[in-house]
């Protein structure tokens, strides 16, 4: 029993160096140590499922363990800025200021027709126009633009606007909300009268209704 | 935050105080077994029939005791293969073949301590 996790130790210790070396290109979405953990217990889980000779407190101690491990690392990355620039890596620039760091693009091994189909993604085809582009700890590419060539917002205008808040869902899949209802001081009442302004007469045949914070009520029938 | 931490703590302080105590009952009753070998196999030395059937019939009530501790703890190939082997030793006590029971013997002791040795967190078992 101690071998199953002094090796679950060693091999969560292996993954996770292994993915720091192999750097963020591998990463994709997930951070190194979320990673590790993930292909560890997918694994763990897996080979005992087809092979039945494998007690399965051998392959559950190590899921607990790793997923001891993996709330340990979490908690000391939110302690620690030291720890999670070395469990997760930190921030590089790969654009400042509208040149390219070449440096770092050769540290991150990305090249420049990756970038630019990053760049194309985000809506950027001109590397001029991005005053800054980070690869992140968990591999994405975020770009900030140049502030003539960014969107313009509201405030640039000088236009007010309303508060927006997040539209609540009144009826999903023929059922009746009561809780989003009670939370923004409406009843279900109310709900039939709107509806029925419309001809719906029974609730049940609403497919989804929701209602934004300027109380415009928003409906679809099956 | 704090109350994960202590929960993933104490679930930490439990699988390796069940570890420890899984890997002790593994070694104590492996050396259990194998001092029933060694008593059938004095017993077979001596040409004792008589009593070494009696030792047999004890060795058996005791590896089925230990086989019902280690299936859940232990890689099941391993104790089908323990099984068999102390099964046919059994049963060549019985039918009285000193050779042959001997040779069985030997074979399921090196394998029970093999397993007992398997267990022990050394060097050698972790890689």
């Amino acid at each position: 029993m101690f071998i199953v996790i002094v090796r679950t130790l060693i091999l969560y210790s292996v993954v996770l160096v292994t993915f720091r070396i192999m750097g963020k290109r591998q990463i994709g979405e997930l951070q190194p140590f979320e990673l590790a953990i993930t292909i560890m217990i997918s694994a763990l889980a897996a080979i005992p499922m087809e092979d039945t000779s494998i007690p399965l407190i051998n392959s559950l101690i190590p899921i607990f363990l790793l997923q001891s491990l993996q709330i340990y690392i979490a908690v000391i990355n939110t302690k620690s800025n030291t720890a999670r620039s070395i469990i997760c890596g930190k921030p590089a620039i790969l654009i400042e200021n509208g040149l390219v760091n070449i440096i770092k693009m050769k540290k991150h091994r990305i090249n420049v027709h990756e970038l630019l189909e990053e760049l194309r993604i985000k809506g950027y085809p001109n590397i001029a126009d991005v005053e800054l582009a980070f690869i992140e700890t968990n591999g994405k590419i975020s770009v900030i633009p140049k502030s003539q060539k960014r969107a313009v917002n509201p405030e640039d205008l000088n236009i007010n606007t309303n508060y927006e808040g997040v539209p609540h869902s009144l009826i999903v899949d023929g059922k009746v909300y009561h809780k989003n209802l009670e939370k923004i001081g409406l009843t279900s009442e109310w709900l039939k009268n709107e509806l029925s302004n419309f001809g719906i007469e029974d609730l049940s045949q609403v497919f989804f209704a929701s209602i934004d914070s300027s109380g415009n009520l928003f409906y679809q029938k099956y | 935050m704090k109350k994960i931490t202590i929960g993933v703590t104490i679930l930490l302080i439990i699988i390796f105080i069940s570890s420890f105590y899984g890997y002790s009952v593994i070694i104590n009753t492996s050396e259990e077994i194998v001092n029933k070998l060694e008593a059938v196999e004095y017993s077979l030395n001596k040409k004792d029939w008589v009593e070494a059937q009696l030792r047999a019939n004890k060795l058996n009530k005791e590896w089925e005791r230990v086989k019902r501790i280690w299936t859940p703890l232990m890689d099941h190939t391993e104790v089908d293969r323990t099984d068999i082997l102390i099964a046919r030793s059994i049963k060549l006590v019985q039918l009285e073949s000193q050779v042959k029971s001997l040779e069985k013997i030997a074979a399921a002791k090196v394998m029970i301590k093999n397993i007992g040795e398997g267990q022990k967190p050394n060097i050698q078992n972790i890689f």
